[in-house]
């Protein structure tokens, strides 16, 4: 009887992931071999493999888009976004799990409303404020919005997180005399890896792929990030589709890369700080 | 005293720009929720709650406001059951499971809007992959993003395309953390699958699922992004929820001020919906 | 202990300087500070302009390399967008008070509207002016001064493909009833008559801008007045029987199935792709569906919309090509840039083959245009959303995508009265 029934939990556990990852495969497919067909070859069917790979369909986008540039700005936002977030967020958490309760909750509860804030109610006033620090259409700016959106639920995780490290070697350090800033720096901050990894790496994928924000804020080409490199082959009259995917390829790549090679850590980082949590 | 001194300026940067940049604009908007602000004026006119009197009465809103919940609750209940199944089936650590673990996470590296653009293709009733897929089976194809009934569910589908896996790891997580000698315990004990399911792995995994829920109910009432790309809110409004009404009314409509009394609509209810989950899950977590 | 305290200070107060540093580093290309040269003329000052238009302006990155090298020391920083965000995203740039220097507009009300509110730079005195044609002239003036570069003449109609049309043995249909005829013979051969992708909600407006013209200015050529009066509106009006049609050849199933999920992009696709015959389009789309299969033959015809034996006008507008933002810092590069725009080879590049609105420059137009051309004599009318107030232009698109899934006529009708009522009290 059990035995019968393991058989058939075991199929069914085949059919559902050969099912997901036929329907996972499939999209990606078709990017793929699309990207490699001219545009009147792809009016046929989008299965097709194309008669001859069009591989400059990929250096065409690639200069058109300027997506060197565009990949530079990205990476410099991504970084220093995710930077200011993990080093403010964690000095912020810092005091609220360990300070006194009257303050830290209070303080706790003011990041915590910025979770729930939805960034369309913070637009329009956002761009008023922007302008007025002359920030608009800089990196600085648009760094310094997703710090703000990031900052509830980072300081949320790390709260969690750094009221679960015990104090004996915080205290222990102040006892040898040092200061509160190199405590938490030398001694804290090392213990709290798993979290900053977690903030680290959501924060990265989020600011990476979106495409709202520098659409708002950010204006020239020359300041482009990855996803608007993208959304500049959306033309009314005719979008070249092969373009299309084949700049969709290029953005992605460089995080697929990085994410085969550190999928371990890109794992546990996403999870670790949730579970804890 | 010195002590104050210095949390304070532990706090101060996050504090800074979490103000400047945040808060700022959010009650600047409340201000603008009272006024018929367009947006090219320079100075907006007080007009009281008016817009909030127009909100409960306009159509839209309620329509909007019933997407929403459909699309929230759908993604949710999507994203966790499919995403715990899936976990089910791999939670081992054989390296085809690892390596299958690995391979559903990369729709996520791709930003919203080519997700967009490639379903978008995937959807289209003349050409489209999807209708010549339903066609060979020898069903009729649909207009996937432009009949009325089926276009939120399509864009729903999309959304949990990219986004399963992450639910997904989450659960494996949970699952993985569950000790052996309990499992070994439940099969001497002669529990049946479904049993030891309910009984046990599912109690167990409860922060898990505390997060996902959480996390999964709020991204899917503010989600924006890929219905924008993928519908605009369309067709007719089928997709449209409190964000895309918000950004037509603020944007296309010049209407900020009645934007901002939308927004502020959205911030209450996703407000209000966090706050009861949290409370309600952490209580069944506490429980086991 | 002061030590550090003093350490802690000081990280704090370089990080957002490092930030603010980031701010230079990344606008480094845009903003260069004019003290910045080593010279003090005026003239030679190193400066960008931020140009901001749609991204089916033609040729206009080109165009703009092209005036870089003429102006070494202007930068032109091109920023262009699909149309459906256009006019958000300009009206957001506004909003904050710092707009680029030149930007394209929309005629008629849309200009208007900006010129009010103080936005737009007047241009009467610019050299271009007294070689526009009288009615490009008009299309860009308010009040009887310019604020607008225009460009070529664009004409909404009915594309069709020829060969189709010869294989089928039919003639362009000079009535509403050919025109059903035609279609449905269309079918029968197995071919989509019509083509229709309303995914890109811009297309919606096309078959109403083409019916009105025959339909209502013809013979009632003050009904704007009196909609801006209050004396007539949308409900009691030949919209009600033009919406009717409208979707009535969706009903005869003449258009392609799931138009509501059909994207612009796959119609002009199909279209050159032989698998639909006709679709009623901006005079411009042909550009692209050209591109699409070189080999097709296209004409275009205006929808004709009349009962036998009536006159046919014609939709068709004045383009835009840019306005100069009143509080540029600058005005003098900015107007350079349009004088080099309206040079008589550059404005040819910007016209395309489409119809010239300078009396200097006659452009080679497109065979299917010279076809639709002899038509405008008869008569024609700006495309609407130029005399409409600017919130009835978005309605009709939800309209008549309501229209498409099921609304009574009626119903959107009264929409778009609710919405001309709301735009003339902002």
């Amino acid at each position: 009887m059990k035995q019968r029934a393991n058989i058939t939990v075991a199929r069914l556990r085949i059919l559902v992931l050969a099912v997901w990852l036929f329907i996972v495969l499939i999209p990606l497919l078709i990017v793929i071999l699309n990207s490699f067909k001219t545009m009147s070859e792809l009016r046929f069917s989008p299965l097709r493999l194309p008669e001859v790979f069009q591989f400059s369909n990929y250096s065409k986008a690639f200069i058109e888009a300027d997506m060197l540039r565009a990949f530079g700005n990205s990476i410099w936002i991504t970084l220093f976004a995710v930077l200011s977030i993990v080093v403010f967020a964690s000095m912020a958490a810092y005091p609220i799990a360990r300070g006194n309760p009257r303050w830290s909750k209070a303080a706790f509860f003011y990041f915590l409303s910025g979770m729930m804030v939805p960034f369309q109610l913070a637009m329009v006033p956002l761009y008023k404020v922007l302008n007025s620090l002359h920030l608009i259409g800089t990196h600085a700016g648009v760094i310094f919005i997703y710090c703000s959106s990031a900052m509830g639920l980072a300081i949320f995780l790390y709260s969690g997180f750094l009221k679960t490290v015990p104090r004996e070697l915080e205290e222990a350090a102040l006892i040898d005399g040092a200061g509160t800033f190199r405590t938490f720096w030398s001694i804290v901050f090392p213990l709290i890896k798993p979290i900053s990894a977690t903030v680290a790496i959501s924060n990265s994928l989020f600011i990476w792929n979106d495409f709202f924000v520098p659409l708002l804020f950010l204006q020239s080409k020359s300041a482009h990030t990855i996803p608007l490199s993208i959304y500049s082959f959306r033309n009314d009259n005719m979008t070249e589709w092969t373009l299309l995917f084949a700049a969709i390829v290029i953005a992605a790549l460089p995080l697929a890369l990085l994410f085969i090679v550190m999928q371990k850590h890109f794992i546990q980082g996403l999870t670790g700080g949730a579970i804890k949590s | 005293m010195k002590r104050l001194w210095i949390n304070g300026l532990f706090m101060l940067p996050a504090l800074l720009i979490f103000t400047v940049f945040l808060i700022y604009p959010v009650i600047s908007s409340f201000f603008y929720s009272f006024t018929n602000w367009n947006g090219v004026n320079l100075v907006p006119s007080y007009i009281g709650l008016d817009n909030y009197r127009e909100l409960i009465v306009d159509e839209d809103v309620w329509n909007s406001l019933y997407i929403t919940f459909y699309i929230a609750i759908m993604l949710t209940l999507g994203s966790n059951v499919l995403g715990l199944i899936l976990a089910l089936c791999l939670q081992g650590s054989n390296w085809i499971q690892k390596g299958l673990r690995v391979w559903f996470l990369i729709p996520l590296l791709i930003s919203p809007l080519a997700i967009g653009y490639i379903w978008n293709y995937i959807y289209s009733p003349i050409d489209g992959i999807l209708n010549m897929f339903i066609e060979w089976l020898g069903m009729p194809g649909q207009d996937w993003l432009g009949n009325k009934n089926l276009a939120i569910n399509s864009v729903i589908f999309s959304i949990i395309w990219q986004n399963l896996a992450l639910s997904m790891i989450i659960y494996v997580a949970g699952l993985q953390s569950i000790p052996k000698d309990l499992y070994e315990a439940s099969d001497i004990d002669g529990a049946g699958l479904l049993r030891r399911f309910w009984r046990m792995t599912f109690p167990l995994i409860a922060p898990a699922f505390t997060f996902n829920m959480v996390v999964t109910m709020i991204f899917g009432l503010k989600n924006f992004d890929i219905i924008f790309i993928m519908t605009g809110g369309g067709p007719a409004g089928a997709t449209e929820n409190l964000a895309l009404l918000l950004y037509r009314q603020a944007f296309t409509f010049n209407r900020m001020g009645y934007g901002s009394a939308i927004a502020v609509l959205m911030f209450a209810i996703v407000l209000i919906i966090s706050t009861l989950q949290v409370v309600i899950l952490r209580k069944r977590e506490v429980e086991y | 202990m002061k030590q550090q305290r003093w350490t802690l200070v000081l990280c704090l107060l370089l990080v957002p300087a490092f930030l603010l540093t980031a701010c230079g580093r990344g606008t480094a290309k845009e903003n260069v500070t004019s003290t910045a040269s080593n010279t003090t003329d005026d003239s030679t000052k190193n400066v960008t302009l931020r140009v901001f238009m749609t991204n089916v302006v033609p040729n206009i990155q080109e165009l703009s390399e092209k005036f870089v090298k003429q102006y070494p020391n202007i930068k032109v920083d091109v920023d262009t967008t699909p149309i459906d965000q256009y006019d958000s995203l300009l009206n957001t740039k506004l909003a904050s008070g710092d707009a680029p220097d030149v930007f394209l507009v929309y005629g008629g009300k849309k200009m208007e509207r900006l010129v009010k509110a103080g936005h737009l730079m007047d241009l009467s005195d610019q050299p271009w002016v007294e070689r526009l044609l009288s009615g490009a002239k008009l299309a860009a003036s308010h009040d009887g001064k310019v604020y607008a570069l225009p460009g070529s003449q664009y004409v909404i109609g009915v594309i069709y493909n020829k060969k189709i049309f010869e294989d089928l043995g039919l003639s362009i249909p000079q009535n509403w009833e050919e025109f059903l005829n035609t279609a449905q013979a269309i079918k029968n051969a197995g071919i989509i008559p019509l083509g229709l992708g309303m995914k890109d909600v811009f297309t919606s407006q096309f078959i109403p801008y083409a019916m009105a013209p025959s339909a209502i200015y013809r013979d009632h050529p003050d009904f704007d007045a009196q909609m801006a009066e209050g004396t007539a509106t949308f409900l009691n009006s030949p919209w009600k029987q033009m919406l009717e049609d409208y979707v009535d050849l969706d009903k005869r199933g003449l258009f392609n199935t799931g138009v509501l999920g059909t994207s612009f992009d796959q119609v002009q696709q199909l279209v050159a792709s032989n698998k639909i015959a006709m679709m009623v389009a901006l005079s411009p789309t042909l550009t692209s569906i050209r591109a699409l299969n070189p080999d097709n033959e296209y004409g275009m015809f205006p929808l004709p919309y009349v009962k036998e034996g009536e006159k046919i006008w014609v939709s068709s507008n004045t383009q835009l090509i840019a306005s100069i933002y009143t509080q540029t810092k600058y005005p003098e590069e900015a107007k350079l840039y349009l004088e080099f725009l309206a040079q008589p080879e550059n404005m040819k590049v910007l016209m395309e083959n489409n119809l010239s609105g300078f009396k200097d420059i006659a452009s080679e137009v497109d065979p299917a245009v010279a076809e639709i051309e002899p038509y405008l004599v008869n008569g024609s009318y700006p495309f609407l959303d130029s005399v409409w107030p600017t919130t009835v232009q978005p309605t009709l698109f939800t309209g008549v995508q309501n229209l498409f899934a099921g609304e009574s006529v009626d119903k959107v009708l009264e929409e778009l009265d609710k919405a001309y009522r709301n735009g003339l009290n902002q």
